[in-house]
Formats: C-alpha cells, structure tokens, sequence
C-alpha cells in the first residue's frame, strides 16, 4: 500500500463517516473493500489479474460463508436475511464489475483465462440462489463440517500453489501473465496470505462449534475478509470480534479521528521514513558478497533487523488507524518485540495475530492431542513448538530458507522453553534483587535481539548457502 | 502500542473543537515551515550537513549514480551537498600535503573504473613527492559531463577548499556552446551560472537557465525530491563504506568503432567554416576558471584529454564517432594559439593512449592506460609545486 493510498483511503474515511448512515456502512464498507482490492491488485506486480484474482478471492469467500451458515431455526429462512444476502451478491457483483470495466486494457486476463473463474462464480451463483431461501437444516449439519474441512484443505492447497515459486510460477504462466522482462512471471495474489487464514479461521471454528449461533451475514463475512485496511499486511482478525464492532457501526466521533490520524501518522513515518531508509542498503546477497570485514556484516544484519520490524509494525499502525476512522478496532500486531528478554516474550509481541492464529488453531490443539496420547512433556513441546514455527515459516513462503527460519525459531523456543524450566527457581530467587533482576533483563534483551537478527539471515537470503555462508562469515569462520 | 500512548491516548476526552484545533494548528504550522524554508532556502546550507567525513568515509569523487540501488550513491543537484560528501571535505589540507583538484568529465570522473582507478586514484597510489617534499594528494572532482561551464563552477567551489594547483582535464565536446546550459548539474546550480556568466560577461544567454525559483518552488514540498536524495546519500554512505562501490562497473560489450559513419558533421552540427575560433567555441567559460585561479593563486594545468584515433572505414573524414578531423584539428591548433599567446600551463595528450585501451567511448580509458596517463603527467603535475 502506498501513501498515495493510505492518504486517499484515510481522507475518504471523513466523508464516509459522516455521510453515510450508520445502517449504510457496512454496506460502504463492503463496495468499498471489493473495490480497493481490485484497485490494490491493479497497482500490485500481478496487474494481469487485476480481476481474475479478486473474483476468486469473493468467490472463495461465498463459498466459505456458504458452508458455516448457521442451522436454520426457522423455514424458509426470514425474508430480511434472503434481502440482505441478495443485495450483498448485488453490492459486490457490481463492484467487480466496476473493477472489470476500470481495469486497463492491457491488464485484462484473456478469454481462456477467465473461464475458470467465470465456471466457478457460475457455481457460487447457482449455488446461493438456490440456497438462499433455506439455511442448513441441523441434520445436515455434520456434512457441512465434512465439507469444511475439504475447504481448508483447498485453501491450504492454494496457498501452497501461492507461495511455492515453482507452482507460483507455473499457475503465473497459465494465468498468460504478462512476464516482465528478466522476470519469471509470478502470481502475486494480494492478500492472499491473510485472506486465507481469516477463512481457515472461520471454518476451524465453525468444526469446533465456536461460530455464534446466529452465524455471519454474507454481507458481514465479505467484509471480515476483504476489509481493505487490513487487506493487504493484516493483522487477521478473529471473524467473532471483529464482526460484531462492524455491525455496531461505531461514529467517526473526534476521538476516533484523532487516534486514527495519529496511529496512521506514525505507521507513515515507521514505514516510509524509518524503514525505507535501512531498505537501501540493508542485507542482500550482492551487498554482502561486496562487503569486507565482519562489523560491517553486522551492520547489514542490524539494518535488516530494523526494517523489516519498521516496515511490518509501520503497515500495522497504518491499518489500526484506518480501521479507527473507519469505525473498527483492529487488533494490535507489535508491541515493542526488540525489548523483550526472551524468544517467547518475543513471539507473544512480533505479529502478535499471526502468533495468536497458529496458537490457537494449531499449537494448543497439537499439544493437546499430544498430550492425549501420553507422550513425553518434552517431546510434545518439541514437536509442537517446532512444527508451529516450521508452518510460520512456510506461511511467508514455500521455500528452504523460510523452513530454516521457522526450524531456527522453532529450536530457539523449545530451548528457551527447557532453559526457563530449569532456571526457574533460580530466577525467582534473583528477582529479588532488583539490579541482578535488571542486570538478567538487559542481557536477555541482548540476546534474544541477536538470536532473532540472525534468525533474519535465512529470512532475508534466497538459498540456504547464502545464509550459511553469512553466518560463517560474520563469526569469522570463513573470509 | 504502549510507547506511543502519550500521543494517541488523551489526558481527557477530545471533541471535536479540540479535533478542529489540532486540524487548524497542524495546517498553520505547516504553512509556516515551508513559509520559512523558502523564504530562507536552506538546502545550499542542509546540502553540508553530512555524516561523510565524520561517522563514515568521504568518497573518492563527486555522487553521480545511473542506479542508485546499484552504484550506492545518488546524483545530488547542489553542488555544496556533492562536495560536502566529497573526501576533500574532510579538512583542511595537512602541512606537508600538496593539494591538487583535477577537474574533467567522465574521464577524469572514472567511468566504468572503481574509485582508486581514476586518473587522481592513479596519482596517490604512486606517493609522489614535490620537489620541497611535500606530499601530492590529488582529488578527483570531475563530473561525467561534457561541459567546460560546469568544470568552472565545480572549480569555483573547489577554491574554498585550499588547493595548491588545479589539472584541468578538457576536450573539444566540452567547449560547445549549445551545450553548456543544458546539463542537470548546471541547470540545477542555475545561481552559480547566471552569476558566473554576469561576472564574466560569457557569451551564453542566462534566460537559457531556469527561471528563478518562485515562492511555491522554494517550499519543502517542492524541493521534497533533493532532500530526499540527500537522505538517501547519507544511508548509501553506509554501503559505501562497506564495500567502497559508488559506481556501477558493468563490463563494457562494445569498444569505440573503427569503421565510421561518413560525413563530417559533429552530431548534426554541420562543418564551421574556417574552423574553430575563440568566439564559437565557449572559450570564455574556460578563461573565467583560469581567472578565478589566478585570483586565488593557484596554478592550472590545462590538459587535452587522449582521443580514439581511428583508422577503419571513413578515417580520412573522422578521428571517431565524436569528432570529425577538421574540428579537432582546428580545436588543437587553437588551443596551442590561446596557450601560447596567454601563457598557459598546456599538455596536448590527445594521442598519448593506444587505441586497444579504449573502453565504452572515444574517452574513457582502461584502468592500465588511466594510469600510464598519470604517468605521463606526473612530471608537469610536480612542476606546478615549483
């Protein structure tokens, strides 16, 4: 997102709050979110697919609407739930279709290209108009759950596809992307990665019965997916907290516009000041390989350390502070990570939905179950600490280097976690001691900083010898 | 976010006159700051604040960089804010150092070499010595354009720098009159031209130069791009002096050409009938930096830079693709005439470099030939301590 889009979509926030009815505005907020995601998509590497890759996105989001309907409680289904789920079908087909005809000539998908995706809303269509007048009845209940976890294994599926360069590169060719010159053509669907959590979110609950009973408008669930502040860098919310507070349509009172102003202000300055200026020569293979000497290495890393947390937490702020002045508490997502004195403090701070997501969606669940089936305390830690980061890392991208971050992390946590076991005591005993208790902060900090940087080495490098390579070279192991 | 609580948090509950306020107050103040910058204009002065020559080393030649990402430098517009990145910068000169500025083009700037390559990284690596046993430091402060106007300007401001003698590296395509208002460089230090052309009344028309800059381009908003660049110069300092890179050295794939076009012409510029004079090249340009020298006591070495000298299809016609015979005939003979008759310090190289030692262009030379120029120069560079 560019400041030209940020400054756009913050001063259109005054007027839509103010103009518009309170009952109107997650019905705004809806044509709104569909159109900046084709305009976002439009501006993105990918602007091939400007529409095709929106479409999908809806329909992927009808879809899982679809599945997680409540039970009915009554039949037909009230006539103000089929008017409102027909009029969001209206809001947001009519908001593609803007984003069809605004789409530069040449930034349209062929024909050929459009086909699956026109089969597949063809579906959806069907689908909804004939199940628009009845919910799930209860007794079908349990093949929706069935159905549910055939849709996250679809999701999972395609962000694999997503973020694995190979496949990536190869649905790019058949998408007929227009490859730019010296570039392999990929397929850069915006927002995927937190569009695909939001529904995976959704849909797990939904197995667990965690959904409230009234379940999701359609018009509430396009929203929760696409909202467009948080659209492109998250955070991801949980639909349960988030829905409700749209639904409230909260004012853009002075407070709100204040706060918002401010917290985007200071994601602005975080983003394009603090973090773009370490970009310029933070760590990259052609700078290391021209770099002599290991302080300078260093250098690199603490730059790299920077920027991606001034550039992560800056989009965040930008996005808190749009959801304010558009009447929506985000969740915060960074909360001083650099600080703190151990890698779990660290994690509980550093994209703080993203950790919060797989916690709950996967590594209680696994620890849980690993429980169940009596194997060691240890090992479980082990097992579902590593496969927890292992997953993290794989989210940014299907590659070694991203599996090497999460296994370095995932190791660092389990560590940690042996390490905090034993030295309990120990520790409690010295808090007592307020400079000792200082003295073991500082370090800490120290030291949970220099594992995290140089966690950044397999993060910021394309190959696995590259980021050995750097980590000999800066302990001067190799020249 | 609870670091920034004092600012998004408030002490009592806002209103919307408080919002308006704050609105009202950040408009004012903002109306205030780029009232004052462009009634002060500050960037000359925030051009010399820089962590070059203090946290990080100062570079060996002025910032110009086709792809910054690449080259990790920048091309600044002010002059001020090149030199005060610049090495020379760095202080004054010690007491056993003799200071050399060497001005040119690209060539002397060093294209396609790295830093210490050049002509002036050439003449430190070689530790000379004057006669009265000082030591010969030579700073490179070319710039890879071809214009005699902008070498003066550099020279002006090179003069606050001390310097004991000045190598003035030239060639004809830098005299041409048409040319030398057309650069960035010179565009962008629009001041200094008009003021060097006023003071010595140069045959070149200042309404060429952009207007001076009004109100609203003197604002902060309208100067955002240079001081951004200047940002940005300070963070590629770091890579700079990580790797010591200020220029992209991508090997060149083509050599200057021996079979030539025909004709004569220079560019499309048609023959001058009986050849060069001192009226229609800018000749004045060049006199106007010999005087400032001069005022400022400080010998100038002027020297004819080596040319390709083809001797391929059309060679009887042209040296190469810049210049036809007759015009760097009549340019040679009519710098010998001027330094002859004026008493200046005058080496013509113009063949002093074989031809396999081109690079990319009829000028730019190899790192091995860079340093038998400065071999060949050496003596008449020490002389100038005399």
């Amino acid at each position: 997102m560019t400041l030209t889009y940020i400054l756009i979509f913050a001063a259109a926030a005054i007027p839509f709050m103010r103009l518009v009815p309170a009952r109107g505005r997650p019905w705004g907020l809806l044509a709104g979110s569909v159109l900046a995601m084709g305009w976002l998509q439009s501006a993105s590497e990918a602007a091939e697919s400007t529409y095709l890759l929106p479409l999908a996105t809806v329909i992927l989001t009808i879809v899982v609407w679809w599945i997680v309907r409540p039970a009915a409680p009554e039949q037909p289904a009230p006539a103000e739930y089929r008017r409102d789920t027909w009029l969001a079908l209206a809001i947001t087909g009519a908001a593609l279709a803007v984003i069809w005809l605004l789409a530069p000539y040449g930034d349209r998908p062929d024909l050929a290209a459009l086909l699956p995706g026109a089969a597949l809303a063809g579906v959806a269509a069907i689908s909804a108009s004939h199940l628009l007048g009845e919910r799930v009845p209860d007794e079908r209940l349990a093949a929706f759950q069935r159905l549910a976890a055939l849709a996250i294994g679809m999701i999972v599926l395609l962000l694999l596809v997503i973020k694995w360069p190979a496949l990536s590169q190869a649905l790019g060719g058949w998408l007929h992307a227009e490859p730019q010159i010296g570039i392999a053509s990929f397929v850069t669907w915006l927002g995927f990665s937190y569009i695909a959590f939001r529904l995976i979110g959704v849909l797990l609950d939904f197995r667990a019965g965690q959904l409230p009973a009234e379940g999701f408008s359609l018009r509430d669930m396009l929203v929760y997916t696409l909202f467009f502040p948080a659209f492109t860098a998250g955070p991801i919310d949980r639909a349960q907290r988030f829905i409700p507070e749209l639904d409230q349509a909260l004012p853009l009172d002075s407070f709100r516009l204040v706060e918002g102003t401010a917290r985007i202000a200071i994601g602005v300055f975080k983003k394009f000041v603090v973090a773009d200026s370490p970009a310029l020569v933070a760590m990259s293979p052609a700078l290391i390989d021209q770099t002599d000497g290991i302080p300078g290495l260093w250098l690199l890393v603490y730059l790299y350390a920077l920027q991606i947390f001034f550039d992560f937490s800056g989009y965040s702020d930008v996005a808190i502070g749009l959801g304010r002045l558009y009447g929506i508490t985000l969740p915060e997502n960074f909360d001083r990570p650099y600080l703190q004195s151990n890698i779990q403090q660290f994690w509980n701070r550093w994209h703080i939905t993203l950790s919060l997501w797989f916690r709950v969606y996967f590594f209680t669940p696994l620890s849980r179950a690993l429980l169940r089936r009596h194997i060691s305390p240890t090992l479980g830690v082990f097992v579902a600490q590593i496969s927890t980061m292992l997953l993290i890392g794989l989210w940014h991208g299907v590659t070694w280097n991203f599996i090497l971050w999460g296994l370095w992390h995932g190791l660092g946590l389990f560590l940690f976690k042996l390490w905090s076991d034993r030295t309990r005591m120990w520790y409690l005993n010295a808090a007592q001691r307020p400079r000792v208790r200082r003295a073991i902060t500082v370090f800490g900090v120290l030291v949970t900083f220099h594992f995290v940087a140089l966690g950044w080495v397999f993060f910021a490098l394309p190959t696995p010898a590259d980021s050995f390579e750097m980590l000999a070279r800066l302990f001067g192991i190799r020249g | 976010m609870a670091g920034w609580d004092w600012l998004i948090k408030p002490g009592r509950p806002y209103n919307w006159r408080f919002a308006g306020r704050v609105l009202i107050k950040a408009a004012l103040l903002f109306v205030a700051v780029n009232l004052v910058y462009a009634l002060t204009q500050p960037l000359p002065r925030l051009s010399q604040i820089t962590l070059y020559n203090t946290l990080l080393p100062g570079r060996l030649r002025l910032p110009f960089a086709e792809d910054s990402q690449a080259a990790y430098s920048v091309t600044l517009a002010r002059i001020e804010g090149m030199f005060a990145s610049h090495v020379i910068s760095a202080g004054a000169p010690a007491g056993d150092e003799f200071r050399v500025v060497m001005l040119g083009d690209s060539s002397v700037w060093g294209w396609l070499l790295e830093p210490d390559e050049t002509l002036s990284g050439c003449l430190n690596a070689r530790e000379l010595r004057t006669a009265d046993d000082r030591r010969l430091v030579v700073y490179n402060l070319g710039y890879p354009v071809l214009d005699v106007l902008k070498d003066t300007m550099i020279l002006e401001e090179a003069l606050n720098y001390e310097p004991d003698a000045v190598v003035w590296v030239i060639t004809l395509a830098g005299f041409y009159p048409d040319e030398q208002l057309f650069h960035p460089i010179v565009r962008e230090n629009a001041d200094r031209a008009r003021s060097l052309i006023a003071r010595y009344n140069l045959a070149l028309d200042p309404a060429e130069l952009p207007d001076e800059p009004n109100l609203w381009e003197r604002t902060i908003i309208a100067q955002r791009r240079p001081l951004a660049d200047l940002l940005r110069h300070q963070v590629y300092g770091f890579a700079w002096a990580l790797t010591g890179i200020d220029h992209v050295d991508p090997k060149f794939d083509e050599r200057p050409t021996e079979n030539l076009l025909p004709g004569d012409d220079i560019f499309g510029r048609p023959r001058v009938a009986g050849g060069w004079t001192e009226d229609n090249l800018s000749i004045d340009a060049l006199r106007a930096g010999l005087d400032l020298a001069e005022q400022a006591g400080v010998p100038v070495l002027l020297v004819n830079e080596p040319i390709y000298r083809s001797s391929g299809l059309n060679s009887d016609v042209r040296y190469n693709a810049y210049y036809p015979r007759w015009a760097f005939d009549s340019y040679r003979e009519l710098m010998d005439t001027l330094a002859a008759r004026d008493g200046w310090r005058y080496l013509d190289l113009w063949d002093a470099a074989p031809n396999d030692q081109f690079t990319d262009t009829s000028l730019h030379l190899t790192p091995a030939a860079t340093c038998a120029l400065a071999e060949t120069l050496t003596p008449a560079i020490l002389a100038l301590a005399d």
